[in-house]
């Protein structure tokens, strides 16, 4: 799914890891049941640096494996984290998406919180933060694949479970209206001053 | 200003008679001699050779003059205000050297005195927004959770 950054020497099997997911199976596999855990962490990528990419970066993934859960869970969980980060009132939606390891798997966009999807309208002001689409795409999530759980020892019978992951920068990009992802590691404290740091 | 004298001759104005000139060149160049500062410099330059300053007002009288006055009393007053002119540049530079110099001595800092603010310091704003983040999962009552950041290719 990546450009993976490899270890040396080839053929060494390790890599960089290029998103927090093994977290989640570590912590499946030491933690017990029921599991809520959130991994933020640096990731690696084999990308060129632009305005919206860096070969290096945050995410933040959250995995949740109880009895009963369902995509209901899913929805509550990732709108509390949209309400906390951009103000209540945004509303969030789900369309199919594929990740390897959930099923279904489904992409969270959110409503545009600087036009609130008025710019959709006709004649309305043009958005540029959702290019005028109304809705801007901040997350994957999915339902934790069965087969996973049984992977991991856990009776996919009794357990169910869900897991999401987004983009540090690109969140903070989003409420702070950073245009350009290098901003966050240029080193200028100028920047780090709009964040309220005292330097 | 008065009209052109052409009617009658001669005509005494005493403003520009050659000890009125010579007084006020004089009271002009004890002036400047006496301004110790660039505000009281300015204030001669205002007195002595403004538009109110009496050699000021004197020229405007040479008109009154008979034609044959005129020449010399132009060149008289003329040659007065060139001298006040040139010791108020005198004088301005002086002043404003004096006062570079002593500029220099009372702005002086001491840039090797030891600084006195040290910046403390602060956490990155993508720690920050890291965070918060999970300060908001915690709070919904997840762990938080770390591992590697090398891990199997499979």
């Amino acid at each position: 799914m990546q450009d993976t950054l490899f270890v040396a020497p080839a053929g060494s099997g390790m890599v960089l890891r290029t998103h927090t997911s093994p977290v989640q199976i570590r912590s499946l596999l030491t933690r017990p049941l029921p599991l809520y855990v959130v991994s933020p962490g640096r990731v690696y990528r084999n990308e060129a640096v632009d305005a919206t990419h860096l070969p290096v970066f945050y995410q933040i993934e959250g995995l949740a494996v109880d009895e009963g859960l369902t995509m209901a869970d899913m929805r509550g969980a990732i709108q509390a984290f949209v309400d906390a980060l951009f103000g209540a009132g945004l509303r969030t939606r789900l369309r199919p998406d594929y990740f390897p390891f959930t099923e279904p798997s489904g992409d969270v966009s959110m409503e545009c919180h600087v036009c609130r999807g008025e710019s959709v309208k006709p004649g309305a002001d043009p958005c540029r933060v959702c290019r005028s689409q109304g809705w801007i795409e901040i997350a994957g999530c999915g339902m934790v694949n069965p087969r996973v759980l049984v992977a991991c020892g856990i009776d996919p019978d009794r357990y169910s479970g869900f897991a999401f992951g987004l983009g540090i920068e690109r969140a903070l990009m989003l409420a702070h209206g950073v245009s350009d992802i290098r901003d966050t590691v240029d080193g200028d404290v100028r920047f780090s001053r709009a964040f309220g740091a005292e330097i | 200003m008065s009209a052109p004298n052409k009617s009658y001759d001669p005509v005494a104005v005493t403003a520009l008679s050659a000890e009125q000139v010579d007084r006020a060149l004089d009271a002009a160049l004890t002036a400047i001699t006496a301004a110790t500062t660039l505000d009281e410099l300015k204030e001669a330059r205002l007195a002595h050779s403004g538009d109110r300053a009496p050699l000021t007002l004197a020229s405007a009288e040479i008109g009154a003059l008979p034609p044959e006055a005129r020449a010399d009393a132009g060149r008289r007053t003329g040659a007065a205000k060139a001298r006040i002119k040139e010791a108020l540049a005198r004088r301005q530079e002086d002043l404003e050297k004096e006062r570079d110099e002593s500029v220099l001595v009372t702005e002086k800092v001491d840039v090797t005195l030891p600084f006195d603010r040290t910046p403390e310091g602060a956490r990155h704003p993508v720690t920050m927004t890291v965070d918060r983040l999970a300060d908001v999962f915690v709070a919904m009552g997840y762990e938080v959770a770390d591992g590697p950041e090398v891990e199997a290719e499979w």
